[in-house]
């Protein structure tokens, strides 16, 4: 087998939430191809209510889903990973957990569970495409 | 009243356990952004039920 290419790299499916409202400018790159083993585990962590399972939540999506994104704290880009998603806004850090939800499926609500609807929503991710 | 998020997991993953046949071992490797879109198409076209 030719190794001249250096290897291949296996294309992830991922979609970029970029926010809108308080958090404006910022976008992050997540993965969709995950199975449904880790979904389910996301979606039982973030519906908790437990500050323990909410934070374990945190770290695995920042370790697990998170690809990239531009977030900065005092002009330092803040690693995007499980530590890092843990340095962001509780608020922020929850509305990207639920536009990923969201993404997931292609539409809003996907289990018929989660968060009720705000007047905040607004302010909550998009997703602009995936890939 | 809603449902705590542990029962629709299991309500979840054993209907398409039984919808296709398979253990909840292979459900829980498929690919989750699949099934899901599958599911909220088909919950979509789904007529709306008769009271009565």
């Amino acid at each position: 087998m030719s190794k001249k290419n250096g290897g291949y790299s296996v294309p992830r499916k991922t979609c970029v939430l970029v926010l809108a409202g308080d958090f404006e400018g910022a976008e992050a790159r997540c993965r969709l191809d995950v199975g449904m083993g880790a979904y389910l585990t996301f979606q039982r962590l973030a519906d908790a209510q437990e500050p323990d399972k909410l934070e374990e939540a945190c770290r695995k999506f920042g370790d697990e889903v998170l690809v990239d994104w531009n977030f900065k704290d005092d002009g330092e880009a803040i690693p995007a990973d499980g530590d890092g998603f843990l340095r962001i806004p509780p608020e922020l850090a929850l509305a990207m957990l639920k536009a990923w939800s969201e993404a997931m499926t292609g539409l809003p609500a996907p289990l018929g569970g989660g968060s009720p609807s705000s007047e905040e929503d607004s302010q909550e991710p998009s997703i602009v495409g995936s890939e | 009243m809603t449902k705590p998020a542990e029962l629709i997991e299991a309500e979840l993953v054993d209907g398409l356990c039984q919808r296709w046949g398979v253990p909840p071992s292979v459900i829980l490797a498929e690919d989750a952004g699949y099934v899901l879109r599958m599911l909220a198409i088909l919950a979509e076209a789904k007529p709306p039920e008769k009271n009565g």
